[in-house]
């Protein structure tokens, strides 16, 4: 399989207000369609870790690499935009917005044509349709469940076909039956369309359920085997 | 567009941003403010500077081109006074452009020169040149430039004395009043553009008087100290009154005063009328009858506050004849001695009754149908005009030429009408101000030097109109009148005094081609070798509007300043309103950043909410200042009713305000808020787009 991303000696430290170090030199390589689940402590450095791997973050020091390239030579936001995307634990919908419209956002984003009929709106209504929500489209976001919002989420990484998703504690918020359901969800999209998911996670369940599992301790990454 | 539609999202005002929206709202509603403001006073002011400055360029021209010291020394002009074919008078530009030659002297009839004498200025064959010609020659020749025309002006100085014989006339007051003045006298071009927008619209007391002068005879136009004046004979007055009704049509009388009682012929034979019955002693001496019972307790009010004592009363007229019916008594017979009159004011519709015109002896006797509905009844009848005034009348355009002023057939220039009674003279409007009307006779008098003495001269002139000269300094002395009078004083005059007041006008569609009119001429003029003896002065540069003129700009460009920092002022709220609308939206802008939205996308989205409040407010006040123009001068007279008195000064304003849209306003005041309102989202959206995602999103 193809290594999708890789990341060589990744550091990070914060100094508020003293010298913290929460990542130590991580290396981490990750394939091409593979479920990577990371576990750890809270404030151990997953969330962190992970807005490093999806460009959200810089390191202080370390290369990361995607589909074979130095981020670093890419514009960050194009490829956020192209090729990553993000689920997160409190669903980060935009307010005021249909579900449609929230799935369809990062098609706008990209200049991609989102009016009824074009390939990003008939895309859009599909991928709604596939998680189960193609009777809420046109309802605003405030009127939808926990469970549904993850949903809407799930669509709207999935609307500009990314290479790999990040998602942050996905059902960190919701009950353990509709968890199980957006667990399920999530690993079937990204083992039907071959894509490649990291999941930071306090879910040993969900962890349980990936391909490679992943710990965090002391600042290192160490696999479960 | 993304940025456009997220923009437009965060401008709904929502109650969950109640903050956000208020200050939102508050932005744009000031800003529309400001932006209306700003339009109404520049479309305004440019109406009014249009019409100020289109007045001055009526009344002279664009550009005018008058004789320089140089001239009045040369061979060209001096050559006149010492030539026989001149009559030894040295000639006006005018003069010089009908003379058949440049030079008049005749070495075998006029005397010799005197040594000192200047030498001609002579052409390329050493003829001399013709001064004047060369100059209409040049400008005539001026191309590209629409509506070109050249013709000469003279101005000239006399003193005129109208004399007023109103009351003298209606109620045989031995009295009359006279209006004397310093004046310029103007001559004009009868096809001068734009001149009859001038001309102020004849009042029913302009067409009253002008009806009443028909009995005065014109042989005392000198007179000043009468107590009486001459009446014409019946055969001229019944002439003289038929001109008069085939020009006017009356079409409404007006009781002036409770002098006037209603004839009895007019009451109907049964009726019943509410009215105000004055009182001397518990007894009546006048009934005072309003069109409506509804206006009963105001002029009962109104003649109470004049110091009558002033009652309601029931007025039953049957078979039996008139009585009437106080409060708290029984109806009594009236005596014939009460007068029954109407309200003051209240116009009569009335219709003339040609064939009084062949009986009646004097104005008073011409007779009229009226038919007034009054309460529940109706005043139908024939009566004298008497003491009742016009209160309504129209000129018909032809046949009005023999008494008005009108615009001649192109609707451009102005006619004026060739009086019997004297000279027909155009007055600026401060003489109607100051009383006079249309149809006043008086004279013009000048000094004429003579060889044994300085000797008065008159010559009689009549008001055939007023106009409005706007705000030229000398507008207010500034008489209209045929170029026959002019040359008639000014040929009767010292020749210092004539000769300053003389020049040739240029005259042009666009006030736009000025300069380059003007550097034609002076280009034409240093071509032609001529430019020492003729200035070239445009309307901005004249002695009498040079001041005004850069007193409007002064005041534009001031006005300018202050509308940028109001501007300026009203647009800085779009920041703290954008700076709070960021705080509110981190989190968005976290997600969209997650999405791939950029740092430019993320500035371009608070940006466009500057520029979208910033230009729907333009729009609002844009759209309010429409509006407003439209009826602004239903809202000054409103405001002016309110207050009690007119709202702008009509000899400075004119009666009507202009309406007409400043296209030039209402672009740059649009595209400068626009303009402005983006600059000040460009802070809060910088802030915006320097917000770190990962920060943002770890916080939520």
């Amino acid at each position: 399989m193809n290594i999708i991303l890789r990341a060589k000696k990744i550091k990070k430290s914060f100094y508020n207000p003293v010298h913290v170090e929460i990542l130590k030199e991580i290396d981490l390589v990750v394939h091409q369609g593979e479920t990577v689940a990371i576990t750890g402590r809270s404030g151990g450095g997953k969330s962190t870790l992970l807005q490093i791997l999806g460009t959200l973050e810089s390191p202080c020091s370390g290369e990361l690499e995607i589909g074979g390239e130095l981020v670093s030579c890419f514009n960050k936001s194009k490829l956020r935009n192209k090729k990553l995307a993000f689920i997160f634990q409190s669903f980060h919908l935009l307010e005021d917005y249909t579900a449609l419209d929230n799935v369809l956002m990062p098609a706008r984003i990209g200049r991609q044509r989102s009016a009824p009929g074009s390939a990003a709106y008939i895309r859009g209504c599909d991928l709604l349709d596939q998680v189960g929500l193609s009777d809420r489209k046109h309802f605003n976001t405030k009127l939808l469940s926990g469970g549904e919002k993850q949903r809407v989420a799930i669509a709207r990484a999935l609307c500009n076909d990314p290479d790999i998703i990040f998602a942050d504690e996905p059902s960190g918020n919701l009950d353990r039956q509709t968890s199980h359901q957006i667990h399920d969800l999530l690993l079937a999209f990204a083992k039907n369309s071959n894509k490649t998911l990291i999941i930071v996670t306090h879910d040993p369940e969900l962890a349980s359920l990936c391909s490679t599992n992943y710990r965090i301790e002391n600042g290192e990454l160490r696999q479960n085997l | 567009m993304f940025e456009l539609s997220v923009a437009c999202k965060y401008l709904i005002p929502r109650w969950r941003q109640l903050s956000v929206s208020i200050i939102s709202l508050v932005s744009i509603l000031v800003i529309a403010l400001v932006v209306w403001l700003i339009i109404v006073f520049f479309s305004v002011k440019d109406g009014l500077e249009n019409n100020w400055v289109n007045k001055i360029v009526t009344l002279t021209a664009p550009i005018r081109v008058t004789p320089t010291e140089k001239y009045y020394d040369s061979y060209y002009y001096l050559i006149d006074s010492v030539s026989a074919g001149s009559d030894y008078t040295t000639k006006s530009v005018g003069e010089k452009l009908q003379a058949e030659s440049a030079n008049p002297y005749d070495p075998r009839i006029d005397e010799e020169l005197p040594a000192k004498w200047p030498k001609p200025d002579l052409d390329s064959q050493g003829n001399p040149r013709d001064l004047v010609k060369e100059v209409v020659q040049i400008a005539s020749n001026i191309s590209q430039v629409n509506g070109l025309k050249v013709s000469d002006f003279e101005t000239t100085m006399a003193h005129l004395r109208l004399r007023f014989l109103r009351h003298l006339l209606e109620i045989g007051k031995q009295s009359q009043q006279f209006l004397d003045h310093a004046t310029y006298i103007g001559s004009f071009d009868t096809e001068t553009p734009n001149l009859s927008t001038m001309l102020l619209t004849p009042t029913a007391a302009d067409f009253h008087n002008l009806l009443h002068m028909q009995e005065v005879a014109n042989d005392d136009a000198q007179q000043t100290t009468p107590d009486t004046f001459q009446k014409v004979n019946l055969p001229l007055l019944q002439e003289g009154v038929k001109d008069f009704f085939s020009s006017v049509e009356i079409k409404a009388l007006n009781p002036s005063s409770n002098d006037w009682s209603i004839p009895p012929s007019l009451l109907p034979k049964t009726a019943n009328f509410r009215a105000a019955a004055i009182l001397n002693e518990d007894s009546v001496t006048h009934l005072i009858i309003p069109v409506a019972i509804t206006k009963l307790p105001s002029l009962i009010e109104q003649l109470n506050l004049k110091g009558s004592a002033a009652v309601p009363a029931e007025i039953q007229i049957d078979e039996t004849g008139i009585s009437v019916k106080l409060p708290e008594k029984e109806f009594q017979s009236l005596s014939p001695w009460v007068s029954i009159t109407l309200q003051e004011g209240t116009p009569i519709p009335a219709s003339l009754i040609t064939r009084s015109l062949e009986t009646m002896q004097k104005i008073a006797q011409i007779r009229f149908y009226v038919d007034l509905p009054i309460q529940n009844s109706r005043l139908k009848g024939e009566i004298n005009l008497g003491k009742l005034e016009i209160a309504e009348a129209v000129s018909q355009n032809e046949a009005g030429k023999t008494f008005l002023a009108l615009p001649d057939e192109s609707g451009d220039g102005i006619t004026l009408p060739n009086t019997a009674f004297g000279e027909p003279i155009l007055l600026p409007r401060v003489f109607r101000d100051g009383g006079a009307l249309i149809g006043d006779r008086g004279f013009l008098s000048y000094y004429s030097p003579t060889p044994s003495t300085i000797q008065e001269q008159y010559i009689p002139v009549v008001v055939v109109g007023f106009y409005d000269p706007g705000i030229m300094s000398i507008g207010g002395k500034y008489i209209l009148a045929n170029k026959s009078l002019t040359t008639s004083i000014r040929s009767g005059q010292p020749q210092e005094e004539i000769l300053q007041g003389n020049g040739i006008n240029i005259r042009f569609d666009n006030l736009n081609d000025t300069a380059k009119v003007k550097a034609a001429l002076l280009a034409g003029f240093e071509h032609a070798g001529i430019s020492q003896y003729w200035n070239v002065e445009t309307y901005q540069e004249y002695p009498f509007s040079k001041d005004l003129i850069q007193q409007l700009d002064s005041e534009k460009n001031l006005f300018s300043i202050i509308s940028l920092i109001i501007i300026i002022v009203a647009c800085s709220n779009i920041i703290s309103m954008l700076i709070i609308l960021v705080n509110d939206k981190k989190l968005e802008i976290g997600i969209l950043r997650s999405m791939g939205a950029t740092s430019l996308n993320i500035a371009a989205i608070f940006g466009f909410c500057g520029i979208v409040m910033g230009t729907a407010g333009s729009l609002l006040g844009a759209g309010t200042a429409i509006l407003t123009l439209r009826y602004i001068n239903e809202l000054t007279a409103f405001i002016g009713r309110l207050q009690g008195h007119d709202l702008f000064n009509p000899v400075f304003y004119g009666t009507v305000l202009p309406d007409e849209l400043s296209i030039t306003a209402i672009v740059l005041v649009v595209s400068v808020t626009a303009g402005i309102s983006l600059l000040a989202g460009i802070v809060p959206a910088l802030k915006a787009s320097m917000l770190r995602p990962s920060a943002i999103l770890r916080a939520e």
